[in-house]
């Protein structure tokens, strides 16, 4: 009988996402400031990461569950963030599978059209629930982590692949 | 080996989910009281769960924070010694404060409105965003405290309470976008509001001040009492005056790194 390989990327994938909503206060204590989120929705980058390269055990309702956790600590009316990563993530799904060649640059230029979509709904949101809203700090963020995409894909592609590797050279 | 869901059944999920973020949302938004006090359980739970996943990350991250502060207990031991010559010499600059202190007899009934109790509070989380420039602490409507209670820290002025749960509330910053703080400026007492916004230098503003004003530097900003928002006479900064018409707030408290701050609550 074949031996069913297991794959925990999906778990760590979950941990991770987990670990960059919670990190504010980790790297106040190691950093001293914030400014960085100013700049740069982590969440985001790496919501998108994962569901473009489909980890499949990784659905909408750890999602939904992270969007309230994350409306609870920053304040906001409960499901806004949730509602954000789901687009997010319908998003990813969808561009992955009408990617034809995996050329790095179109899925750049796709990551920034989805999160522009995303904060465009945020921010309607934000309009129709009377939360008073920052656009330029919204403008930087956006162009922030359009930016950085490239690096956080370089990390997260090289450490996921990495795994994939060894476990398969454990399997043989 | 689990099946995979086909696309339709996904798709369903994910529209379902989606519809119950709006009404979520909805209903949150609408303020409806047994809405509220499923928030407030869903927000301590939240709080809570997260503060012990974070913990022991903090723990780790303050290690060499920790280190660095045994270093210079260290060092302030040593000048203890040297402190003692100088507290000689302090005692006579202590009369010139004396006299610094009567610039202040002006504001001495806010002074004396400012002897509330207060009530110790550990900051659970301090989470900061392009939206919001809160912390969560670890006392809430079990330990009476309301939305608008000042909050402190050494005796200055850091924020208010802006939402009340169970056993935690969200403390919102003075540097916050939606944060309003009457104040008193100046040895003329002028009056205007404290407004947070992260674009200006020292992330806050004053709007609403008189038609004519004249700020002098090192200006002390102490809380008013409009609409009996706030109690009078808090510390809350500095003016550093720049040019002719620009000026710096500075506060003498920094706002990262804070572990406990005390809710000045009613008699």
């Amino acid at each position: 009988m074949a031996k069913v390989k297991k794959n925990y990327n999906d778990v760590l994938s979950i941990l991770i996402i987990l670990l960059i909503m919670l990190a504010p206060p980790i790297s106040i204590e190691a950093f001293g400031n914030q400014q960085i989120y100013k700049y740069l929705n982590l969440e985001y980058i790496v919501i998108y990461f994962f569901f473009f390269y489909i980890f499949k055990y990784f659905r909408a309702l750890p999602l939904f569950i992270f969007g309230v956790i994350v409306d609870s600590l920053v304040g906001n009316f409960l499901g806004i963030s949730s509602i954000a990563f789901l687009i997010l993530y319908k998003i990813a799904i969808y561009q992955n599978t009408i990617q034809v060649r995996s050329i790095f640059i179109s899925e750049w230029l796709a990551f920034g059209l989805a999160i522009l979509v995303v904060y465009i709904i945020e921010l309607a949101m934000f309009y129709f629930t009377n939360i008073k809203t920052d656009m330029q700090a919204f403008a930087y963020n956006f162009i922030g982590s359009f930016l950085s995409y490239p690096i956080f894909w370089v990390i997260l592609k090289y450490f996921f692949l990495r795994l994939e590797r060894f476990g398969n050279d454990k399997d043989e | 080996m689990k099946a995979e869901r086909p696309a339709s059944d996904k798709n369903i999920r994910f529209l379902f989910l989606c519809f119950v973020c709006l009404v979520l949302t909805y209903f949150d938004y609408s303020n409806i009281s047994y809405v509220k006090k499923t928030k407030s359980a869903i927000n301590d739970g939240a709080v809570y769960v997260s503060y012990w996943i974070v913990r022991p990350f903090k723990i780790i991250a303050s290690l060499p924070q920790t280190f660095n502060e045994i270093r210079l207990l260290k060092k302030n031991f040593e000048a203890d010694e040297k402190l003692k010559n100088i507290i000689s010499q302090l005692q006579l600059e202590n009369e010139f404060l004396k006299k610094d202190l009567q610039k202040f007899f002006s504001i001495e009934e806010q002074e004396k409105n400012y002897s509330r109790p207060s009530l110790l509070a550990k900051v659970l989380f301090n989470r900061k965003s392009i939206l919001s420039n809160s912390l969560l602490i670890d006392k809430g409507s079990l330990d009476n405290v309301k939305i608008g209670y000042p909050v402190i820290k050494n005796n200055n002025l850091i924020g208010q309470i802006s939402e009340v749960n169970l056993k935690s509330s969200r403390v919102i910053l003075l540097k916050d976008l939606n944060s309003r703080i009457p104040v008193l400026i100046g040895e003329k007492l002028f009056t205007a509001i404290m407004i947070g916004d992260s674009n200006v230098p020292g992330g806050v503003k004053f709007e609403f001040l008189p038609k004519v004003y004249e700020f002098q530097d090192q200006d002390k900003i102490y809380t008013s009492e409009i609409e009996g928002v706030m109690p009078k006479g808090i510390y809350v900064g500095k003016l550093i005056k720049q040019t002719n018409n620009s000026y710096l707030i500075e506060f003498d408290y920094g706002f990262n790194n804070l572990d406990y701050v005390s809710v000045l609550i009613e008699n």
